[in-house]
């Protein structure tokens, strides 16, 4: 056990004594991740009156809330249950401030709030100008990113979910599993299977392999 | 709150330990895992730390999974390479509607003028010296990523001591939030791209009184409160462009204003020459930055930090092809130098006289490609009325090749100055020359 794991222990021994500033501590371990979570996961609208901060903020006050439950609901992964309290913390800001159907709000933010961004493939392309070699090979790059927008939205929702949790989320397999409620096998597979899938969509775009498959360096 | 029931099925369970939790052992790590994801996630993992990870390499580690990783890594890379855009988009454009502010550092905020993709603009009274100031707040947060804070405040340390009568100074500038800002006095007048708009309607005048009046009426809207005002908006009014106070009475500027144009390209010009003398590009020269007061003079606005500061950062939404249409074509793929505000400064021009933008195209790609291979329509067969010399400025100022641009603002001043006093200018006239543009070869910009 690396030194990490122990003092985390010891921080988890805290919380279950009800410390919390050690609450706290974890919290911050787990806050990049959470943070790129709710960015993903934000829906738009909700965006342009919330920073993902206050999110994070409301979600850690829940959390002191539920400290006596860290020891049943956190066992497994202690940032799973982070999140989980974030997602329903998200839903519950999306209400306040958005009033939607009680169905349709947790779904949009769980589900879909990431992948319509109409802005961000244009915003994107234009990153990559900056990389140019020459203006064909930056259209190319542009609409390749347009199409994994496409190629994501045709993709059924558990396979997309499982690439947002690899990716976005950057969760473990063990992570995703959870979410999920799968196995881990399961999980490794169907994230295997997704991204097979979206090559097979990827691949019906001349050049994209070329393009991704020259080693870049690490950015 | 209400909790997802997934999250209770474990109650039980570990109602009876004591101390920490169950320690996952080493073995059921891998549990079934696919052999595959668990090199995809290692490969992930080491994208994400910025380490060096080649597809080929892993190929040549596990020959029995080649196959899959050359087809599966490069989707890896590429969402690995998708969302780190995503989330760069976001911490720029992440100002919330919410963020209310009511004073920055010394400067009370009466109210706000903008807000878009590029940040937020204020005005305000700086206590100090009672002085009526404009804040710009830029979008993206900096608190995030130290470099962008740091490059900001270099930065605007140096833009602090450019003092020139053409270019907007920056009073203070601060953090607020983890947003960047920057206090300019404010300025009465209204950007070249009003202009431009208002020359397109019918009428193709603007009335001096006019410019104050807007900025008046903007304040009785938001000021109702407020009672006093600064005494800018009910001044009496001087000619709007004193290219020749004598002759000019009607304190306007119209279509084809051609001498006062070109007053205001001298006064651009001139700004530029200074701030280039002190080692400081603009970077990103075009109509709306450039202001025109009541008096007819020129600010420049916006020097350097209005330009995204992480060079391969993303600019946002709609505010792409308004900057990328004045931006000359080696700073497409690299960086550029002084020359480079000349050519923004030139396309700056060609829509001041035109009318018309140089290039329509909306599509940043398409516009980009424009700019790299293409040759505008010459100013001339846009409008004949414009005069030649004029054209030749402009067509020199934007000249595809480096070497045929005008090397210095102040061999482009000097030219706007002959044809203002009525003397030959350098530029050859278009009837004359071959209008060389860029060809693709020419990226370097070495010379």
């Amino acid at each position: 056990m690396t030194d990490n794991e122990s003092e985390s222990s010891e921080l988890v021994n805290r919380v279950l004594e009800g410390d919390e500033q050690a609450l706290a501590e974890l919290f911050s371990e787990c806050r990049d991740r959470l943070w790129r979570m709710v960015n993903f996961r934000m829906d738009p609208r909700l965006r342009k009156r919330v920073d993902p901060d206050d999110v994070l903020q409301e979600a850690y006050m829940n959390a002191v809330q539920r400290i006596d439950k860290f020891r049943a609901e956190a066992s497994r992964s202690i940032l799973i249950w982070f999140r989980m309290i974030v997602t329903q913390t998200m839903v519950d800001i999306y209400r306040r401030h958005l009033g939607a159907q009680k169905r349709s709000a947790g779904r949009d933010v769980s589900m879909h709030g990431g992948w319509k961004s109409d802005s961000t493939s244009m915003s994107l392309s234009f990153h990559l100008l900056g990389h140019l070699t020459s203006p064909s090979h930056a259209a190319l790059r542009a609409e390749i990113s347009q199409q994994i927008d496409t190629a994501l939205s045709t993709m059924n929702d558990i396979d997309r979910e499982v690439l947002a949790l690899r990716h976005f989320e950057e969760l473990s397999n063990n992570e995703a599993a959870q979410v999920l409620n799968i196995t881990e096998q399961a999980a490794s597979l169907r994230y295997v299977r997704a991204l097979s899938r979206l090559k097979d969509v990827m691949e019906a775009i001349p050049g994209f392999l070329d393009e991704w498959q020259t080693d870049e360096p690490a950015s | 709150m209400r909790f997802l029931d997934s999250m209770n099925d474990s109650t039980d369970q570990y109602e009876a330990e004591l101390s920490g939790f169950p320690v996952v052992s080493e073995s059921s790590k891998f549990s079934g895992r696919d052999p595959l994801e668990i090199l995809v996630a290692e490969y992930s993992e080491r994208k994400r730390q910025g380490q060096p990870a080649s597809i080929e390499e892993y190929a040549e580690k596990y020959p029995d999974l080649a196959d899959e990783i050359r087809e599966l890594f490069p989707m890896v890379a590429a969402m690995e390479k998708w969302k780190q855009g995503k989330e760069s988009d976001s911490l720029r454009q992440n100002v919330p509607e919410t963020l209310k502010i009511d004073r920055l550092g010394d400067c009370r905020i009466v109210r706000e003028l903008a807000r878009g993709g590029m940040g937020i603009v204020l005005e305000a009274q700086q206590d100090s010296t009672n002085r009526r100031v404009a804040v710009k707040m830029l979008p993206w947060r900096s608190d995030y990523v130290p470099e962008w804070k740091d490059q900001f405040q270099q930065e605007a340390k140096t833009l602090a001591k450019l003092r020139h009568p053409n270019i907007v100074p920056l009073l203070s500038f601060g953090e607020y939030r983890g947003f960047c800002y920057y206090v300019m006095p404010f300025i009465t007048g209204v950007g070249l791209n009003w202009i431009v708009d208002r020359f397109r309607e019918k009428e193709g005048v603007v009335y001096a009184d006019e410019i104050a009046k807007l900025r008046a009426e903007q304040t009785v809207e938001n000021q109702q409160t407020e009672k006093k005002r600064s005494n800018t908006e009910s001044a009496e009014l001087e000619v709007l462009v004193p290219a020749d106070p004598k002759a000019e009475k009607h304190r306007s500027l119209s279509r084809q204003s051609w001498k006062k144009f070109a007053t205001i390209a001298l006064q651009i010009a001139s700004g530029l020459r200074y701030a280039h003398s002190q080692g400081v590009l603009h970077n990103d020269i075009k109509p709306a930055n450039i202001l025109l007061d009541a008096e007819g003079r020129v600010w420049i606005t916006d020097f350097g930090l209005a330009q995204p500061i992480d060079r391969e950062a993303p600019e946002v939404g709609e505010s792409i092809a308004g900057t990328l249409r004045y931006m000359a074509p080696e700073r497409l793929s690299g960086d550029g130098d002084a020359r480079s505000d000349i050519y923004s400064l030139g396309v700056t021009l060609y829509e001041l006289l035109t009318l018309s933008p140089i290039w329509e195209e909306t599509d940043h790609n398409k516009l980009a490609q424009l700019i790299l291979d293409s040759t505008p329509l010459p100013p001339r067969e846009v409008n004949p009325k414009i005069p030649r010399e004029l054209e030749a400025i402009i067509l020199k100022a934007i000249n595809g090749d480096l070497k045929s641009r005008y090397q210095s603002a102040s061999e482009m001043a000097a030219d706007l100055l002959r044809y203002l006093k009525g003397q030959p200018i350098s530029a050859p006239k278009i009837s004359r020359i071959k209008f060389f543009f860029r060809n693709l070869k020419r990226r370097g910009r070495s010379e």
